[in-house]
């Protein structure tokens, strides 16, 4: 059981149940927020979402939650990004025009590439790791995903998970300094998956 | 690549049912319960639809679904009925990961985009049923198998793919319920011609039909009904098997 006190990041789009039952299966205290004053004094915040990039950020930025996230993030306090809340971390998108991410990790998020597999990329893939703490102690190592677009950092020192998509080498997790993020769903990748939250949990401190 | 199993519930009022060729349904148990079954075996994601929905204009029940992603950690996939961009935000707040769309892609493809633009492609199955014509000819059927269409099946499974359809499943009415292998020259004449992730449903009866379709077809996943619901099989012995036959799976 980890106590830690999860709060979601609400805009207004995704499946936020799955990812919030995952934290309440680890013994989290879970909240939802909506409003900037909520982000201020919280402990973990996870950034999930489907759908678009820009109408994302547009979401985030109606709801006056854009510089309470990132005040969060630069104060050194711990936040996971799942899927599309993993590309926000990014300093420009490339959907559908050019739009503008939170910059934590020097990156841009592009299309994935349809001569190497196929668009979208959905499903479970093995993934490779280059992280003890956070992939220890799992059964197997694939895990579901479901995107078009993926994360590509300027740095590999962020990457802490890749897999293989045709020839390339995709980007399926990151970490920087108090922040993580996953590419794949991990609240609905089974026990494994289950797993890596707990492991990412305990990793932040 | 891993080839993805996945059990698929059809869903009548609030109970399981399957039939043969989309009809003779008979009960095959509660939702939730057998939910947590196959996610328990390692099922690689769940397929849920009401067969009822489109035809009583009715959307398929956002409570139920609450209730197996509360209880469950794997991804479900869910329609019947679905029409609106508010009727697919419904079923994703209540912990869909996925839609699923067939009489209404059909009768209006604007949906498709609409969907994909504000969901993104990954989120959007496009479901199409088809009978083999005497002339045989595939044609697809809308409204659970009842009423036939005109849409030539590769013109419209092209302009989904256009419109954003990020998944198609490709059910043959004519193997569905049937436990006698899959419709292998349809999933065939499908991949020839689109290189958009398949999911083949209607007809696996036995360890050797799975085999068989990843074997002779690229597909990324198939649906399973009967099989799992009335006879005696379960995901993990599928899995076992594919694997001995050097099919790559997920260990469950």
């Amino acid at each position: 059981m980890l106590k830690r006190k999860v709060s979601i990041i609400d805009y207004g789009i995704g499946n936020l149940l799955s990812v919030r039952e995952a934290f309440r299966f680890l013994g989290c205290e879970v909240n939802t927020c909506k409003e900037p004053e909520e982000v201020k004094s919280l402990d973990i915040l996870v950034l999930s979402g489907v759908g678009n990039f820009s109408s994302a950020i547009q979401k985030i930025k109606q709801k006056n939650l854009f510089d309470a996230i990132d005040t969060h993030v630069k104060e050194g306090k711990p936040l996971i990004g799942i899927c599309l809340g993993m590309q926000l971390f990014a300093t420009v998108s490339y959907e559908n025009g050019i739009h503008k991410g939170f910059n934590w990790i020097k990156a841009k998020v592009e299309r994935l590439d349809e001569n190497e597999s196929r668009v979208p990329n959905i499903g479970w893939r093995e993934i490779k790791h280059l992280d003890n703490q956070i992939f220890k102690r799992l059964r197997d190592s694939s895990f579901y995903f479901m995107h078009s677009y993926h994360l590509v950092p300027e740095e590999n020192s962020c990457i802490i998970a890749t897999f293989q998509f045709g020839k390339a080498q995709i980007v399926a997790a990151v970490k920087k300094d108090n922040i993580v993020g996953f590419q794949f769903h991990p609240e609905k990748s089974q026990a494994d998956g289950i797993r890596v939250l707990y492991n990412t949990l305990e990793s932040l401190k | 690549m891993i080839k993805r199993i996945i059990p698929l519930f059809l869903l009548s009022g609030n109970r399981l049912v399957k039939g043969t060729n989309f009809s003779s349904y008979i009960d095959t148990g509660d939702p939730l319960s057998q939910a947590k079954i196959y996610d328990a075996q390692g099922a690689d994601e769940i397929i849920i639809l009401d067969i009822n929905a489109s035809k009583s204009g009715k959307v398929i029940s956002s409570e139920l679904l609450r209730k197996i992603a509360s209880a469950c950690k794997l991804p479900i996939c869910a329609g019947g009925g679905i029409k609106t961009l508010q009727d697919a935000r419904e079923l994703f707040l209540n912990g869909a990961d996925r839609v699923v769309i067939n009489t209404h892609a059909l009768l209006n493809p604007d949906l498709i985009k609409h969907l994909a633009d504000e969901f993104g492609s990954q989120a959007i199955i496009v479901s199409i049923d088809v009978k083999k014509t005497q002339q045989g000819k595939y044609k697809v059927y809308i409204f659970s198998g009842k009423v036939p269409s005109e849409v030539d099946i590769f013109k419209h499974i092209e302009l989904c793919i256009k419109l954003g359809a990020g998944e198609i499943m490709l059910t043959s009415i004519d193997k569905e319920g049937t436990l006698s292998g899959f419709d292998i020259e349809l999933y065939k004449s499908v991949r020839e011609r689109f290189d958009i992730p398949l999911i083949a449903s209607g007809g696996a009866g036995n360890y050797e039909h799975i085999a068989t379709l990843f074997e002779k077809v690229d597909c990324e996943a198939c649906a399973i009904g009967k099989m799992l619901f009335l006879r005696d099989y379960d995901i993990v012995r599928i899995k076992s098997y594919l694997i001995g036959k050097a099919i790559i799976v997920r260990n469950s």
